[in-house]
């Protein structure tokens, strides 16, 4: 059973190809193994029921080859809407929930051969850092007990790194998938804004919210990446004539590659053992033969500010929704606005009502041109440096979270500090670019410590190729992970 | 630039948010660092630019003018606090006095 469970996605099709086993015994061998952590880390908020088994069983009436995700277990998180089971959120306001629809993404992953195996913990309404902001459960790093996954994908990075689930969906906005990802020793990607479909993505920042994966290697991830991925008629927002096939991506290494490192990355506070495995793997490529330059980006501080203008502008516009009158959790009043006012301030968590309340702050009259507007231009100057930055270098590579995984409780008292942890990310949702992070080394204390890779819009075959060049060359899993293959 | 109270009473109508008193004062103590906080933007010269309104430079589309398979109203009337023959309820807007 820990063999199963150990096996790659890759891994796992070659097996089923070859008639060494069955859906139903994986499906299985996964449930066991949630059950027998689930109580310690707390990653989902659903767990699948025995309809599972019965997903699993009618795949053995269908030929392996004839499907690219065929018995895979996937965890989705639960800010993604599945039909049939509750999607949440994270959030009282939408406690017991159950959407009318299923969102495309999950959508083409059943079609795909894939086996939903319940919905992950997130911040609430995917705002936050490490996962502490959902209103049903903190969800515990499995590289430490005591420590965060991160966030707000927390609970879908936890999954993936403890074993119950090979591969899971995110959704990143400002970094909430590849920051858990680097927390927790996971790979995880977001692709170019558009790549991938938000039909039934549950919207915090329209402009910037994206889906993707999380796995255990960079190879799992291109294949979720693929099936997930494409213009969907659903979403005015997806490219189109977009298509990945980056499954067959990997081949080419990192000879040749010319990659770009930003030149505040230096001057930004971050721990020492981020700071020295960052050193190490800049000295590590340029030794394999790709040339490293250092670049002149408009400032990370100033595209951290960016960002919170913009992500909060847009959230407290997409977050009005929630008033109870159609669906979720109500304050029954006298008065509509007595309504509205109380579900609202009951219903959502604190972090929700200081973003919204910011949101609304920037976009007020008085205010929108010194702020909303303002950061609106700074998008502008961003995506051009970006822009231009990739005609001379194929790709840029930053540390992924300026510290390892912090102790629960630690941040929650200054959002600011919480803020500070999107840092490396959030100029690629600001700039539409897509990023990934791999799990690079570990600090002293063992918590790991991810890099991150960004390309050019549009370029994720060379994103992945190189990922999987450097994932070969830090060697995580054989390195660091205990010799069972999983962390708890 | 602080955060009055009369401000933060503004943005909670603006919001439709209502924040209970013991939670007012630390919320506006954290706004007003927040707001410190992204206030480093004006720093950086960004005036050449114009503003980017979309997510990725695309025209909109637009899918032609047919009727499309919707929601089943009962399925979307499933999930509401309340509904009446087919709408959905909330306290009355208009007062009866006025007819």
């Amino acid at each position: 059973m820990k063999e199963t469970i150990s096996l790659s996605i890759k891994e796992l099709l070659d097996s089923y190809r070859k008639g060494e086993i069955r859906p139903l015994e994986v499906v299985r061998a996964y449930r066991e193994r949630i059950e027998e952590l689930e109580g310690r880390i707390g990653a989902f908020i659903y767990v699948s029921g025995d309809d599972v088994l019965k997903d699993a069983e009618k795949l053995d009436t269908v030929d392996p080859r004839s499907l690219p995700l065929y018995g895979v277990p996937v965890a989705v998180k639960d800010n993604i809407c599945t039909r049939g089971c509750p999607t949440t959120a994270g959030s009282r306001i939408l406690e017991g929930y159950r959407a009318p629809y299923t969102a495309t993404a999950v959508k083409r992953l059943v079609e795909a051969g894939a086996v939903v195996m319940g919905k992950t913990n997130l911040d609430e309404f995917a705002m936050g850092s490490s996962t502490e902001n959902s209103a049903f459960r903190a969800t515990a790093n499995p590289w430490n007990l005591d420590y965060a996954p991160g966030g707000s994908s927390g609970g879908s990075a936890a999954a993936v790194a403890a074993g119950m689930a090979p591969a899971a969906l995110g959704s990143d906005t400002g970094g909430s998938i590849r920051q858990p990802a680097s927390l927790c020793g996971v790979v995880g990607m977001k692709g170019t804004y558009g790549s991938v479909s938000r039909y039934g993505l549950i919207a915090f920042a329209s402009s910037l919210d994206q889906i993707g994966p999380m796995a255990r290697n960079v190879t799992d991830c291109a294949l979720i990446f693929d099936v997930i991925s494409g213009h969907d008629p659903n979403d005015s927002t997806s490219m189109i004539g977009y298509s990945a096939d980056l499954s067959s991506s990997g081949g080419t290494g990192l000879r040749g590659l010319r990659i770009a490192v930003p030149r505040a990355v230096e001057g930004c506070e971050m721990s020492e053992s981020v700071s020295d495995i960052f050193r190490k793997t800049v000295s590590t490529v340029e030794d394999e033969g790709a040339k490293v330059g250092i670049v002149d980006l408009p400032g990370l501080d100033a595209s951290i500010a960016c960002y919170y203008i913009l992500a909060n502008a847009e959230a407290s516009s997409n977050l009005a929704r929630y008033d109870g009158v159609r669906y979720g959790f109500r304050h029954d009043s006298d008065s509509l606005d007595g309504m509205y006012e109380k579900t609202r301030g009951e219903g959502f968590g604190e972090e929700v009502k200081r973003r919204i309340l910011l949101g609304t702050y920037v976009l007020s009259a008085g205010y929108y041109d010194a702020y909303y507007v303002k950061a609106k231009k700074l998008q502008a100057m961003l995506r051009e440096a970006y822009g231009k930055v990739f005609h001379e270098y194929d790709l840029v590579m930053m540390p992924t979270s300026p510290t390892p995984a912090f102790k629960l409780g630690e941040r929650l008292e200054d959002p600011i500090s919480m803020y500070l942890s999107d840092i490396f990310t959030t100029p690629a949702n600001i700039a539409g670019l897509p990023a990934i992070s791999l799990p690079a080394g570990l600090s002293q204390e063992r918590l790991p410590i991810g890099v991150q890779l960004v390309a050019g819009a549009r370029m994720e075959s060379k994103l992945i190729n190189a990922a999987v060049g450097l994932e070969r060359l830090f060697g995580f899993r054989e390195k660091c992970l205990p010799a069972e293959g999983e962390v708890i | 630039m602080g955060l009055t109270d009369e401000e933060l009473g503004h943005l909670e109508k603006l919001a439709k948010i209502e924040l209970t008193a013991g939670a007012r004062e630390k919320l506006r103590e954290q706004l007003e660092r927040i707001i410190e906080f992204v206030e480093q933007l004006p720093n950086v010269d960004a005036t050449a630019y114009d503003a980017v309104y979309n997510g990725n430079e695309l025209k909109l589309s637009l899918r032609p003018d047919e009727a499309i398979r919707c929601l089943p109203r009962d399925e979307v009337l499933a999930e509401a606090p309340g509904s009446i023959d087919g709408y959905f309820t909330v306290p009355a807007i208009i007062d009866s006095k006025d007819g």
